[in-house]
């Protein structure tokens, strides 16, 4: 006769705590249990991919609005050649848009910002701000960066990779 | 539905990366984490409410908890394992259930009848079994956790003090106030100790 099949008064209490131990490593959580964890991992994604897809969604609807801006901007810039004072390039590569008054205001206040906007324009507008383009290559954009003021106005314009 | 994920290589702690991608919201790595953790916490859980539903509530909790935050864990304060019957602690406690049933058949039988013995010793052993659950179930939350956790789940002490959130000295004395009590219910000389 071992110890476990000893009557239980007389079994030490380490062989009682042992077969305990033994048999409750057996134990295994019900099935039910993951099966409810899964559910709520199920519920939970939902609102989790819809917490990320709002902050995206809203970025998106800025980003398209900014670029919608801009080509009213572009659409609406004059179709009289600037004066041809204007055409000519600062050392950073950017042509003003405004004239120099204005250009003058809108520089003078070193605090208020402006930001730097990639973007393409149709290489025919080229003309309109006193720049030489290339007839047969009217149809193909041109990358751009714009100047814009943050009262709105674009000021200034540099080509890239011309 | 979470998909199935095998177990990872022996010997390699991925604990970190698994929840690094839980964090990110990947279901498969949850499914890992539970895979690797359920058993101990349900288990404790078990063991210290003597009650099916309450400790597969208690593991539920644990994992949700998990699963909304995986960031409150904090690997040097301890294994995930403990972090996790930790929050299963608190859900029992929380639900304040005085009454310790006996462990379900359906949970503590099944493999625990097989071998070589008897009906006559497999009797004489479940009585056994029995008796010492009762007595566990009467000892006070403290000493029963700490048996628990100690002699019946063999966590290292540091582990089980983590869990009980207690210092070491007070598990130690904790569990051997248990023991006392226990074999003084039993009747079961205490001339050794388990561990």
């Amino acid at each position: 006769m071992n110890d476990l099949t000893r009557r239980p008064g007389t079994m030490p209490l380490s062989v009682l705590l042992r077969d305990a131990a033994q048999h409750l490593r057996q134990v295994q959580p019900p099935a039910a249990l993951r099966d409810r964890l899964a559910a709520h991992w199920d519920a939970s994604a939902a609102p989790r991919r819809r917490r990320w897809r709002a902050p995206l969604a809203w970025s998106g609807a800025a980003a398209c609005a900014l670029a919608l801006l801009l080509s009213l901007l572009l659409l609406t810039l004059p179709a009289t050649p600037l004066p041809q004072t204007l055409a000519v390039p600062s050392a950073s590569g950017f042509v003003p848009l405004v004239g120099p008054e204005r250009w003058r205001q809108l520089t003078a206040d070193a605090a208020t910002p402006a930001w730097l906007v990639a973007t393409e324009l149709p290489r025919e507008r080229l003309a309109t701000i006193g720049l030489p383009f290339d007839p047969a290559r009217a149809a193909e954009p041109v990358r751009a960066e714009l100047l814009m003021h943050a009262s709105g106005d674009v000021i200034a314009l540099r080509l890239l990779g011309e | 539905m979470m998909p199935f994920v095998p177990w990872s290589r022996a010997g390699v702690d991925d604990t970190p990366a698994l929840l690094d991608k839980l964090a990110r919201g990947d279901a498969a790595a949850f499914d890992a984490l539970y895979r690797r953790e359920a058993g101990a916490v349900y288990r404790y859980a078990l063991a210290m409410a003597g009650d099916a539903a309450a400790a597969a509530d208690a593991t539920h909790d644990a994992f949700v908890a998990l699963a909304s935050r995986p960031t409150g864990f904090d690997p040097s304060r301890g294994a995930l394992g403990a972090y996790l019957a930790g929050i299963a602690r608190h859900a029992l406690l929380a639900l304040k259930r005085g009454a310790f049933d006996a462990l379900d058949d359906d949970h503590t039988e099944g493999n625990a009848a097989a071998g070589t013995a008897s009906p006559e010793d497999l009797q004489v052993r479940r009585q056994g079994r029995d008796a010492l659950w009762r007595a566990i179930r009467e000892l006070p939350w403290p000493q029963r956790e700490a048996l628990v956790l100690v002699d019946l789940q063999e966590r290292p002490y540091t582990q089980a003090a983590a869990i009980a959130g207690c210092e070491l000295n007070t598990l130690r004395t904790r569990l051997h106030r248990g023991r006392q009590r226990l074999a003084a219910r039993l009747g079961a000389p205490t001339q050794e100790s388990p561990r």
